[in-house]
């Protein structure tokens, strides 16, 4: 379970990462609106 | 162009080509020849699966479409990360453990021999078509700006990539897919550089992305849930898993990419590098588009960026009005720059209502062009996002560098089209000539495979040559490809999650669900892009019925 668990983590920061760039570009584009 | 162009263009291209099919050339048997021997690292894996997805329309045509419409088609890239997820846990240990060749196979072994044949045809009729368009398309474009002879264009890249592929198979495909993206994204991060450095004293970077939010080209997200606009997050997160999940999961073009990883573990991890790459990568091409419209509102940007079609209406009777229009244009556009380059443009509301009203003004202008386009000349393209990135390139781009970007241009339909010929020719050797004549040795299967991939890039060769005898031929194969792709991924889907159900009815239900589709089609319900959606839960929905009433 604990193998299983390790397998897992990096869908995990996949998705996690996925969801910053996400993030990002909806501070990007109402960073640069006037 | 000038020698140096040509001598890093044929330098780069050249060193690719031979070093790929040199390192590879010899094969005992078809694992090594399809399959690489499984000794691709995850990285090569990861770069491999990102070539084969970014052909050379993807650098022509994104960055126009950028500086037409803005950042938001990145959208369609969000549902793609989700699909890796679930290629990595349920298809690809499934397809290693089974060790097959094509994605195909495992349909007998789970289903039978009828359902693999009925997905392997699909596969070759829709992959055989596009295959030619893969080379087709750019050369199009790169005849037109450069003046080379279409033909001649086609005939040395098809000729170039059938070479290498079929002197050295999957391996040859890899390493030289490794070389085309690093020169990839050398000749993007040069261009970008360039453009940013061509903008005035006054604008940096910052100032520039202003600029470009003014004009609406950094809108890169949309929430709004709408079915009239293509592009908006839900959509993109929809249909792009679809998409991707086909794509990727089914599609040997891609399967065949990852089946060369050494294990299960580093075909999963090049997936994932392409589910961490892919939007950053989509966004700097698309941010490359927006740092062009910016460069242009500094200096006079053509009306219509395609030369040829400039060239066609000032020899016709619309040349007066075309010229006129140029002029009206050119005036406003230096207006444009003038409010640009004041110092409180940015902080003075009345200057920027008035940028506003120029913007809208230069926008009708160039739409008036094309208007004219199509009232007085014949056969012209008069879309030109293609033609955006290739006229800067070739018009401000210094010696040397334009030699860099065609490598760049020509890599990208290189390492797409490699890969459709590989897996072309896998899956007819594969899945029809040694399933049906299976009793010779290992050396004649490579013999055959290698024959495929002759005869493959041949029908590619000659699909691009005769492509522009019909109008519609690329519309026809994009919509022939969301025809068929839906079933084949309800099969999969059915063939992975569904366990109880057997071969007689996925079978029967991919057959009817290919007449709903096709009727669907041609009573032009719905846009193309939702067959795919449709065909998917289609086959899976009628297996699930027809299940209960055969029993297999």
């Amino acid at each position: 379970m604990v193998m299983k668990k390790n397998k897992l983590r990096i869908y995990y920061f996949l998705l996690g990462m996925n969801l910053i760039y996400l993030i990002l570009f909806y501070w990007f584009m109402n960073f640069y609106q006037l | 162009m000038s020698y140096w162009d040509w001598i890093v263009l044929i330098g780069t291209i050249g060193f690719i080509v031979i070093y790929g099919s040199w390192k590879n050339r010899s094969h005992k048997n078809i694992k090594e020849y399809l399959r690489g021997d499984n000794k691709a690292t995850w990285w090569t894996v990861g770069l491999s699966v990102m070539a084969t997805q970014a052909s050379a329309i993807t650098f022509l045509s994104t960055p126009g479409q950028a500086f037409h419409d803005g950042m938001g088609f990145i959208q369609f890239y969000f549902g793609l990360p989700l699909a890796m997820v679930v290629i990595c846990l349920f298809f690809i240990p499934v397809y290693h453990k089974l060790k097959v060749y094509t994605a195909y196979e495992f349909l007998e072994q789970r289903f039978d021999l009828k359902t693999r044949t009925l997905t392997a045809l699909l596969f070759l009729i829709q992959r055989g078509l596009a295959a030619g368009i893969t080379i087709y398309a750019p050369s199009i474009i790169l005849s037109v700006v450069l003046g080379w002879p279409l033909k001649t264009l086609i005939i040395i890249i098809g000729l170039v990539v059938v070479g290498y592929t079929l002197i050295g198979g999957t391996n040859a495909v890899n390493v030289t897919q490794k070389q085309q993206m690093f020169v990839i994204f050398l000749g993007l991060f040069l261009t970008f550089y360039y453009v940013v450095q061509g903008f005035p004293d006054a604008i940096n970077f910052e100032k520039a992305l202003q600029i470009a939010s003014v004009s609406d080209k950094l809108k890169v997200l949309d929430f709004e849930l709408s079915f009239n606009n293509r592009y908006n997050l839900w959509s993109g997160l929809t249909g792009g898993f679809f998409l991707a999940l086909s794509y990727f999961g089914t599609d040997q073009s891609q399967v065949q990419r990852y089946l060369t990883g050494k294990s299960i573990r580093e075909s999963q991890l090049g997936l994932i590098m392409n589910g961490f790459l892919k939007i950053p990568m989509q966004f700097l091409i698309l941010l490359l588009g927006v740092m062009v419209f910016v460069f242009y509102q500094f200096q006079i940007a053509p009306l219509h960026f395609n030369q040829k079609a400039q060239e066609a209406i000032l020899n016709s009777a619309g040349a007066t009005e075309y010229r006129a229009l140029e002029t009206a244009n050119k005036n406003t556009q230096l207006e444009l720059k003038e409010l640009l380059l004041s110092p409180d443009f940015f902080d003075n509301h009345v200057k920027y209502e008035h940028y506003k009203t120029l913007e809208y003004l230069e926008e009708t202008q160039r739409a008036q062009a094309k208007e004219l386009l199509n009232t007085y000349t014949q056969d012209i393209e008069t879309n030109d996002k293609d033609y955006v990135l290739i006229s800067y390139i070739l018009s401000h781009l210094p010696q040397g560098l334009i030699g860099l970007l065609l490598a760049v241009i020509l890599s990208a339909a290189m390492s797409s089209s490699a890969s459709e010929i590989n897996a072309l020719a896998a899956t007819t050797t594969v899945d029809l000539y040694r399933r049906h004549r299976g009793q010779y040795q290992a050396a004649h299967y490579v013999k055959a495979s290698k024959f495929f991939t002759l005869f493959w890039g041949l029908i590619a060769i000659l699909f691009a040559s005769i492509s522009n005898l019909f109008e519609n031929l690329i519309q026809l194969i994009n919509i022939i490809g969301s025809v068929f792709y839906g079933t084949i991924l309800g099969v999969f889907l059915v063939a992975f999650f569904l366990k109880q159900i057997g071969g007689k009815a996925v079978f029967w239900a991919a057959l009817c669900t290919e007449i709903v589709v096709l009727l669907i089609f041609s009573l032009d319900l719905v846009s193309f892009l939702w067959l795919n959606v449709i065909g998917a839960l289609c086959t899976v929905l009628l297996s699930m019925l027809l299940n209960r009433l055969i029993k297999p």
